[in-house]
């Protein structure tokens, strides 16, 4: 595990220089023009490489691959190879659940790992769900979150798509774990890109929200950090924020507006 | 291209919060107010099937009968504009709210193409405490894929006993605040005239979008 150590001692060291979100522009109010998004310092290197990744990379190889894969495999092979992927990521999901303090779901994950493994044939087949373990995602990204390290700026990853330091270094520190030391490059490399296939097949209903939205760039990075801090807290709601004040706004608000359209 | 799975989610952002035209939809009970409305918008995308097949814009008619009378889209596009409200003329708001009505119309009805019968399961709330504002809770479940959990917020104005909605919330992402995003962008770069000429063009392209999605989806193998 010493690799694994010394990805923490970085982490450690980064943390200390990763941008908050609470840095705040007090400029921000009189500086027509500007857009700067606190949460994303590296904008403009990012948008183009958004760009990379959508208009090019995505365009004219992933999305017709995925649209081949799935049009050629039948519905049984594709879920078999999904199940054994995800698979090997049981022991991640379980240790990194151990050191969130979530120690059950660290306990079924491996669980799951071992039945599935066994019994499921190599992770073909999901027996351990249909024996009431459900399976529990958890990355490094999100253990250094709940252990209280912030994201750091918002990145376009080349290839991987939206990510934060934060992320990316879990996504190394993740993969340099067993299994996947045991496995062969080529095997790694082909769980890397079943992964990318799958992710982007489920997202093929969504591609027109994407290139309707007013400005893509903005929308995806916008979706990956609110469903990030969704993960992480577990999909418990987060702290109510209806307030007394804003209703007040919003009677200004309607009180310089005509009656749209005469209904309400 | 790991945060695409919660994109899955996030288009049923869109799928919900509409009304039948039974005028008993309504009262104190939000949550079964929404389900109602839900489960009446499916029944009649899946009627009328067909003709959603011929031509793919009936889907804006269908958003506009069953989902934009119990939208609040003045509340969705008072937080969608944030702060910049205060300092725009009177007749630009008025036009930022109409044009924003009909964006919806179109995000919702492109959204929607895609429904495919999936079941939801609406959770039971706590009726007795609700005051202005709710919170109703669901999700969507389909065989061999993760659950999606969704919440629509819907609130009820001031002396009314209408619920209506103003915002879904799929997986954690918020379609306001992801609007506001946005919006706060396009609105600091170019003031509400920009944000407003962007909406439209959106509008004009979503209809080629929502037709060749339908073309797409009618030839594919599902994915």
């Amino acid at each position: 595990m010493k690799p694994f150590l010394s990805i923490i001692l970085l982490v450690v060291t980064l943390s200390g220089c990763a941008v908050t979100p609470s840095d705040s522009h007090e400029s921000e109010e009189n500086v027509v023009g500007e857009n700067t998004d606190p949460r994303d310092p590296l904008e403009s290197v990012n948008r183009s490489l958004w760009y990379l990744n959508w208009d090019i990379l995505d365009r004219y190889l992933l999305r017709p691959v995925t649209l081949g894969y799935t049009y050629i495999m039948p519905d049984v092979a594709r879920t078999g190879v999904r199940n054994a992927v995800q698979n090997l990521e049981e022991p991640t999901n379980s240790l990194n659940s151990f050191l969130q303090g979530k120690g059950q779901d660290g306990i079924e994950s491996l669980a799951r790992f071992a039945v599935n493994s066994t019994l499921g044939l190599l992770g073909l087949v999901d027996v351990a769900s249909e024996l009431g373990l459900t399976r529990k995602v958890e990355d490094l990204d999100e253990t250094l979150a709940v252990w209280g390290v912030e994201s750091g700026p918002f990145l376009m990853v080349p290839l991987l798509g939206p990510n934060d330091t934060r992320g990316l270094i879990g996504d190394i520190g993740d993969n340099i774990n067993l299994p996947y030391a045991l496995l062969n490059t080529p095997l790694n490399l082909g769980r890397f890109v079943l992964n990318a296939i799958e992710n982007r097949a489920s997202l093929m209903s969504q591609e027109a929200q994407i290139n309707q939205s007013l400005d893509p760039y903005t929308f995806v990075k916008d979706v990956y950090i609110q469903n990030k801090a969704f993960t992480i807290r577990d999909g418990q709601p987060p702290a109510a924020t209806d307030d007394d004040e804003m209703m007040d706004d919003f009677d200004d608000f309607e009180d310089s507006l005509d009656d749209v359209d005469g209904d309400d | 291209m790991r945060v695409l799975t919660l994109l899955s989610g996030l288009f049923l952002l869109f799928s919900a919060a509409g009304a039948a035209a039974q005028p008993e939809a309504q009262s104190h009970d939000p949550y079964s107010f929404v389900e109602q409305v839900a489960q009446s918008t499916f029944r009649r995308i899946q009627q009328d099937k067909d003709l959603i097949a011929d031509q793919p814009r009936h889907m804006r008619t269908i958003v506009r009968d069953e989902l934009v009378p119990h939208l609040d889209y003045r509340f969705a596009a008072f937080k969608v504009l944030g702060q910049y409200f205060r300092h725009a003329p009177r007749a630009q708001l008025e036009e930022f709210v109409t044009v924003f009505r009909d964006y919806l119309v179109v995000n919702y009805a492109s959204a929607l193409t895609v429904y495919e019968d999936q079941s939801v399961d609406f959770q039971p709330g706590n009726k007795d405490r609700l005051k202005r504002f709710a919170v109703v809770r669901a999700v969507i479940r389909e065989p061999g894929k993760p659950d999606i959990k969704l919440s629509f917020k819907v609130r009820r104005a001031k002396g009314e006993d209408n619920w209506k909605a103003f915002d879904l919330v799929a997986e954690g992402v918020s379609m306001i605040d992801s609007k506001r995003s946005e919006f706060g962008q396009i609105i600091r770069r170019g003031g509400l005239g920009e944000a407003i000429a962007r909406m439209r063009q959106a509008i004009d392209r979503g209809s080629e979008s929502t037709e060749a999605l339908a073309r797409v989806y009618q030839r594919e193998i599902t994915l």
